[in-house]
């Protein structure tokens, strides 16, 4: 006969189970077709611009460092419990001994995850035309970014009912016209640390000559905050919310 | 002793609708039958046991812990719940072992019980396949092995049986009963009421989010005092032996339905199955079948359901 009592549940479980969770729900984005249909975008974008388009590396870098990250991100990230709620698989996740707000990190992370991978090597491509420094700073832009833009519309997918026009918003006046102002305005953007991290300054617009790089210790500490709170934010959300799955 | 699953004037609304009113119920060790028409609160009853819901009032408990609110309470249940979805690129063995892992299981521990448990509902030689493959009972089945394969003490099988064939739905009756059996605290809702009387005699009757009965199927029956039974006696001689019965305080009735079988209506089952053998002996009757087709849940389900009281 089991014990009729609770099993003690082992130190570090939800670390672990959320470990294993990221991996699992990983495996299962990679097989998307979304996830592969970006994948040739992506990669029909890089060869057209490199060889019909001849693009520069630093125009290279800034697509897949400050351009890509936040429109994939965008599409990956958006949508994270809503496929679950949709396809009614939450239930399984939720009825297990694991706290919610790891569950959820776990899925948010596996969704950046196409994000990064779709981008970083073709900027480390692009950057290593222009010395391994450069190349670092791609790498660190376009991961940090792109995690915390993920991070970031997860939390809008928790919000609001409609994030994807949001964050199409968001990316066209906060990010895209904020961005390039000078200043602590301009500093209460994503892509002004991630342009700092990458060292991708604007080379047009009215302000790009008054343009400054942010510390690298302040956007490094911003894009990890941003990302770490807005998962824990959204993370409380989903642990106090009741998912009704209806058939 | 404490029971296993404890409502305690929980209430549910969404939104207009009161899926659950000031539910009341204390379930124990075994095999309990969770049994209402659709949209009367069961699937509503087993979302806020397994932790999915939470009580507008009252307040819901797992082994005495919120599900809600201590999900490390999860440890302890087992949830196979209604909806025909899962993660149809897995493998059925792959599905179980993912989900176990999530109880704090090494991989090893996973695949070794996620074995087990696929064995246990007969899907061992099937693991292999793609849920995306498999047939409505297979599915079904799976489902059921990834609610049992790390060992809950306590089971919620929301409409296990559905899309299982003849053999499959005898196999799966004879493991509900088994976890029953095993000490194990199993509340299974069904619509198929032979299926459920089956696996237990001791049932919860919902009806419009309300708890209309709850204990053992015969007791409650013989709680329904204002409808008496009807009993089938078989014999040689039905005639002498109604008229043998008639002049008995509980039998209110007798009718010959067939040839060489008896209708008897009494107010007192007991009293009938002791009297009733006694009086076809003093006419040296051998009785062949004695049945009563009110003793049954379907019967009582019936009377619950179409009661307004």
């Amino acid at each position: 006969m089991p014990d009729a009592r609770i099993p003690a549940v082992p130190a570090g479980h939800d670390l672990r189970a959320a470990a294993f969770w990221w991996g699992f729900q990983l495996r299962r984005m990679m097989r998307r077709r979304g996830v592969k249909l970006a994948a040739v975008a992506v990669v029909g974008i890089f060869l057209l611009l490199k060889t019909v388009g001849r693009s520069r590396p630093a125009e290279l870098g800034a697509l897949f460092v400050l351009g890509l990250p936040p429109l994939l991100a965008l599409f990956f990230g958006s949508g994270v419990m809503r496929e679950e709620i949709e396809d009614q698989t939450l239930t399984y996740p939720f009825s297990r001994p694991v706290g919610r707000v790891w569950l959820y990190g776990a899925r948010v992370l596996a969704s950046a995850a196409p994000v990064v991978i779709l981008t970083v090597p073709f900027a480390v491509m692009a950057g290593l035309g222009l010395g391994p420094r450069t190349a670092t700073g791609y790498v660190l832009g376009a991961t940090l970014g792109g995690v915390a833009y993920t991070c970031l519309f997860a939390l809008t997918g928790q919000l609001i009912k409609w994030p994807a026009w949001f964050g199409l918003a968001f990316l066209l006046f906060w990010e895209g016209v904020l961005g390039r102002v000078p200043g602590f305005l301009g500093r209460l953007t994503l892509s002004t640390h991630v342009r700092g991290l990458a060292n991708l300054p604007p080379t047009e617009g009215q302000f790009a000559a008054a343009w400054t790089a942010p510390p690298f210790v302040v956007s490094l500490v911003v894009l990890i905050g941003v990302a770490l709170a807005t998962l824990w934010l959204a993370g409380v959300r989903v642990r106090r919310k009741e998912f009704v799955l209806t058939r | 002793m404490q029971p296993m699953l404890e409502a305690r004037g929980v209430s549910k609304m969404f939104g207009q609708v009161r899926a659950l009113n000031d539910v009341d119920l204390k379930v124990g060790p075994g095999v309990t039958g969770l049994l209402g028409p659709n949209g009367s609160g069961k699937s509503t009853l087993m979302k806020l046991f397994a932790g999915q819901l939470l009580p507008d009032e009252g307040e819901v408990s797992l082994l005495g812990a919120d599900p809600f609110r201590q999900p490390a309470a999860l440890r302890a249940l087992g949830l196979c719940p209604e909806q025909d979805k899962f993660y149809e690129e897995l493998t059925g063995h792959t599905f179980v072992e993912a989900l176990t892992r999530l109880h704090g299981f090494s991989r090893g521990e996973a695949q070794k019980k996620a074995r087990a448990a696929m064995d246990r509902v007969g899907m061992g030689e099937h693991g292999r396949k793609r849920l995306s493959e498999m047939s409505r009972g297979m599915r079904q089945r799976t489902k059921i092995a990834q609610a049992i394969a790390h060992d809950p003490p306590v089971v919620l099988l929301d409409e296990p049986l559905t899309g299982a064939d003849p053999v499959a739905r005898a196999d799966l009756i004879d493991l509900v009963r088994g976890l029953g059996d095993e000490g194990r605290c199993v509340l299974v809702s069904s619509h198929v009421l032979h299926e459920v009387e089956a696996m237990t005699h001791r049932v919860v009757f919902i009806r419009f989010g309300r708890v209309r009965a709850h204990g053992d199927i015969f007791r409650l029956r013989a709680l329904l005092t204002d409808r008496p039974y009807r009993i089938h006696v078989e014999v040689p001689a039905p005639r002498a032996l109604a008229a043998h019965l008639i002049a008995l305080d509980h039998v209110v009735a007798t009718a010959v339905i067939a040839d060489g079988t008896l209708e008897v209506t009494t107010l007192d089952l007991e009293a009938a199955a002791r009297d009733i053998p006694a009086a076809a002996g003093q006419l040296a009757q051998v009785v062949s079948a004695f049945t009563s087709p009110d003793a049954d849940l379907e019967s009582l389900y019936r009377y619950l359901i179409s009661s307004h009281a």
